[in-house]
């Protein structure tokens, strides 16, 4: 097994760690005393440290181990979580991100001697005449790194380092947080079993048959944990065993009986875990689960296996734990010795840490592939209806009813793979408290950042575009909404400002709104500013109203700063996140209250690969479509109404004049309709203009699968790309926000 | 350059014949309507769906400048008015579905011959001997050769017909061509399926 076949795996779940860590010491920095919080970065540290060093960064192994020891001295108390000490973690959470991001691209490691010095003199100021962490940091590398041998050996760590090791040799594989899940499900009367899995030699679908076992059991309960992780059994990467940890209110019998009705199951073990003991009573055998876990098959145990061993060994201070750690070590020399450990050992057993709390099933798929799958059930669609009409007046019996129960399964089938593409909005959301927190920290502000609707899903694409206006705007909040403290005060209201995030379904639409409680917009100043930009006349600012005025935030190069910060109001701003928003057929709108707050509201579509369009013909057969979202309304006109202004044709509409193209003719359409009587003009929004575009003939509303053009007409001006009709025929997307006139 | 074979799949374009890297074609189709892209280049007659993508049908007489060779195109369905061919090729016209650099194009063409394995040592080279092949000259080495075509490439070659034309297409077609493959004497003019999706 080569390392760079995990490479991936291990940069989606270091980021993954990462994120938690961040999230973590946000909540840590919030509430300084909270255990959860502290719990939570220091697994996502220690998974780190043993990732890295598996897969052989050295750098970020020997980071994260001087974070895991100074989060450790958190937990026992030797040191407080306070501003210093927080920056640095941050600090380091960031080179940790620099070093994921280096490793992405195939650079070397960054250095962090400096944050390793920095964590270290932290280390010794705190706790004088405790061994140097270097020390610890040799001993914590190879126990994660390569379990059972740090075990046997017994790392010369210090006694902080091997603490939290111990918790894990209850029972082998379960961790603190398995145990706490067990214990508080045990109060409400579960009780939890451990089953063993072995599937038959020649098992041929074995996802399939993992699947149907995890269906049978979640009948019976939940299973909180399996090893290896669920992941990697739906990916089939295991041989042919593989643990779960069941919480239920079934009896043993009942679970067997489940097991026994599937097929292609060599041998199933269940064992009832036995309440544990408490730590550190002197128990010198773990109850029940260590002995049975001697024969325990999978990596995965056995890395977890040994590295609880490991660490027990290691800690000098109870003699429970060293007796623990001499079956610790043996069972994981003997479990490897029968499954080398591939390198993947460390990602993967940890990854199950974070998620067990309810073992979602989950696969990663690279969107490409989803894209060519909605491409294929777009053609099931287009085939399915040329199907149906085919059929129509067939008089054989069965085939009709046939045919509506396959447009049925293509019609579900369609909207599966259109989830599919769907993410959390969270993807984008979770690193915004983080950059509060340094923004206002930075500005010398306080601020209550809230985040709500974090799981409302949309589609990846715009997810991922959607980032960068958030920011803008968020930054925007910081800088020039939520005022000082002390002028908050003065104003009467509380120090600490409110920024407020949220996202939720709207219909069709996502609307997400970002809202503080600051100064509001300032008119008079957006007035003036104007003004002193020459983008007005001083007259003509007079006359703005209320809309003209907010319209002027989003034009380019307009900010209403005084002065440039770090942060904003370099006059790049608001343009670029309505030009953003635009291009995903989304909008924003201000509304304001000036003196207590603004709002921006952005909608967004929930899928830019499908839009509702209107379809209209030119000539005899030319089919185009309009996005409906650009569309203001149609009316119908006569040649007459519509007169030429300097040589260009218009019409006044509602006391406009709106430029008029005769599409036809711009497209040099053969055969387009000319001369007199009513024409059908479809008014269309071009950015903040209004257009009339004269078509032949209007055919309908429609929702359209949008697909890019590729080649040379990528691009070209004109469409934005196009659909496949009912027929199989291609009709092109208009783009009516680049149409000229 | 060493010594190699390779195979392609021979098409016909007025009474000239061509061939295409078999390892870029992806399939062979019967002719389908496509959809006019108003603004496109000329040589590009629109795009079809094949099977759920959107792909453009490139006119290859056009992209190659033949219009002597084959009559001004026509749209959707053209139809040759080829003089020097006047056997009508509606029936057998086809669209040959290329891929290169990641994307694909349709190419239409007047038929499909055949699949034939050639060895290096029957191509004539564009910017080598094949430099004095009518209006390739100018694109690949300079229009020196350009006199003594005619006698390096007697009667199938259409290219000189048209000098004007086809030294002014020269720069673009002359780079599509690779050379000629002269195969129990016929001449098959062997294009770069790469460069010519590229086109499109």
């Amino acid at each position: 097994m080569s390392t760079s076949e995990y490479l991936g795996v291990f940069l989606d779940e270091s980021r993954e760690h990462l994120q938690a860590m961040n999230d973590g010491l946000l909540a840590l920095e919030s509430d300084p005393g909270s255990r959860d919080a502290l719990d939570n970065v220091f697994r996502a540290a220690h998974t780190l440290k043993g990732m890295s060093a598996t897969m052989g960064f050295q750098e970020m192994a020997e980071l994260t181990h001087r974070l895991e020891t100074i989060l450790d001295e958190f937990r026992s108390g030797q040191a407080a979580p306070d501003r210093p000490v927080m920056d640095l973690l941050f600090k380091s959470v960031d080179r940790l991100e620099a070093m994921i991001q280096a490793i992405a691209g195939g650079e070397p490691e960054p250095e962090a001697k400096d944050l390793l010095e920095a964590l270290q003199q932290l280390g010794q100021a705190k706790q004088d005449g405790v061994p140097p962490p270097d020390a610890g940091g040799a001993g914590a590398g190879s126990r994660s790194g390569a379990g059972a041998v740090g075990g046997a050996v017994g790392g010369p760590a210090g006694s902080a380092a091997g603490q939290p090791e111990q918790s894990g040799q209850e029972w082998p594989g379960l961790n603190e947080y398995d145990q706490a899940v067990i214990a508080e499900a045990r109060a409400r009367g579960y009780q939890a079993c451990r089953i063993h899995i072995r599937l038959v030699e020649d098992c041929l679908l074995k996802s399939a048959r993992v699947y149907l076992i995890m269906r049978a059991l979640e009948g019976l309960g939940e299973v909180i944990k399996a090893v290896p992780p669920v992941e990697e059994l739906e990916e089939e990467r295991f041989d042919r065993d593989f643990e779960l940890v069941l919480l239920t209110k079934h009896p043993v019998a009942d679970v067997e009986q489940a097991l026994d009705k599937l097929t292609e199951i060599q041998r199933r073990d269940i064992q009832v875990l036995q309440p544990p003991q408490e730590p550190g009573a002197g128990t010198a055998t773990p109850p029940g689960a260590a002995a049975r876990g001697t024969g325990k098959p999978g990596q995965q145990g056995a890395g977890a296996a040994a590295r609880s061993g490991a660490g027990a060994g290691a800690g000098p201070g109870s003699p429970a734990g060293a007796s623990g750690s001499i079956s610790g070590a043996a069972q994981a020399a003997a479990s490897e010795a029968a499954h080398p450990p591939g390198p993947a050992n460390g990602a993967a057993g940890t990854h199950s840490n974070a998620s067990l709390s309810h073992a979602r099933q989950t696969v990663r798929v690279e969107i490409g592939k989803l894209d060519i799958l909605m491409n294929l059930v777009g053609e099931l669609v287009i085939n399915r209806s040329r199907l149906s009409q085919l059929t129509m007046n067939l008089q054989a019996s069965g085939v009709q009813e046939s045919v509506e129960e396959l447009a049925r399964i293509t019609s579900e089938l369609q909207s599966v793979v259109m989830k599919a593409r769907m993410v959390p909005i969270d993807h984008v959301f979770q690193r915004f408290p983080r950059m509060m927190r340094d923004l206002s920290h930075a500005l010398g502000k306080q601020i209550d950042f809230v985040v709500e609707g974090g799981d409302t899903e949309l589609d990846r694409t715009v997810v991922d575009e959607i980032g960068d206006p958030l920011v803008h705007l968020l930054r925007n909040a910081v800088d020039h909404g939520i005022e000082p403290p002390e002028a908050r005060v003065a104003a009467g209201k509380p120090a600490v400002g409110r920024v407020r995030l949220s996202a939720r379904h709207e219909g069709n639409q996502v609307l997400i709104e970002l809202s503080d409680d600051g100064r509001g917009l300032d008119l008079e100043k957006i007035r003036r500013r104007a003004v002193e930009r020459g983008v007005v006349s001083a007259q003509e600012a007079a006359e703005l109203t209320e809309h003209d005025l907010v319209e002027m935030l989003f034009q380019p190069g307009f900010s209403t700063s005084d002065q440039v910060t770090d942060v904003s109001g370099r006059g790049v701003g608001l343009d670029v996140v309505r030009s953003k928003v635009t291009a995903l057929n989304g909008s924003v709108d201000v509304r304001f209250n000036p003196g207590k707050g603004t709002t921006f509201m952005i909608k967004l579509p929930l899928t830019l690969a499908i839009i509702q369009a209107l379809l209209v013909g030119l000539g005899k057969s030319e089919i185009y479509a309009i996005p409906l979202e650009n569309i203001d309304e149609i009316i119908h006109v006569s040649e007459e109404q519509i007169q030429t202004v300097r040589g260009r044709e218009h019409l006044l509409f509602r006391d406009q004049a709106i430029p008029v193209i005769r599409l036809a003719r711009r497209f040099k359409t053969p055969d387009a309709l000319e001369g007199g009587g009513k024409r059908s003009l479809v008014i269309v929004r071009s950015g903040r203009r209004r257009v009339g575009l004269m078509v032949d003939r209007l055919i309908g509303q429609q929702e359209i699968v949008i697909k890019p053009l590729e080649g040379v007409l990528h691009n070209s001006g004109g469409f934005v790309g196009a659909t496949i009709l009912g027929d199989g025929t291609v009709a092109l997307i208009l783009d009516v926000l680049r149409l000229r006139e | 350059m060493a010594a190699f074979t390779q195979q392609v799949v021979v098409v016909k374009l007025g009474n000239e014949e061509y061939g295409f890297d078999i390892g870029n074609v992806q399939e062979i189709k019967e002719v389908v309507p496509v959809t006019r892209v108003p603004g496109a280049p000329a040589h590009i007659l629109g795009v079809f769906n094949l099977r759920g993508r959107i792909v453009p049908l490139v006119d290859l007489a056009e992209l190659l400048q033949l219009r002597k060779v084959r009559g001004p195109a026509g749209r959707a369905a053209p139809a040759v008015t080829d003089a020097e061919a006047p056997v009508a090729a509606g029936a057998e016209r086809r669209i040959v579905v290329v891929e290169g650099d990641g994307h694909s194009a349709g190419f239409l063409v007047d038929g499909v011959r055949e699949t034939l394995v050639f060895s290096s040592s029957q191509v004539e080279w564009v910017g080598e001997t094949a430099a004095n092949l009518g209006g390739f000259a100018a694109g690949a080495a300079g229009a020196a050769g350009a006199a003594a075509a005619a006698g390096a490439a007697p009667g199938g070659l259409a290219l000189t017909d048209d000098a004007a034309g086809a030294s002014s297409s020269a720069g673009s077609s002359g780079a599509l061509v690779r050379g000629v493959i002269k195969h129990q004497g016929r001449m098959i003019l062997w294009l770069d399926a790469s460069l010519l999706v590229g086109q499109a």
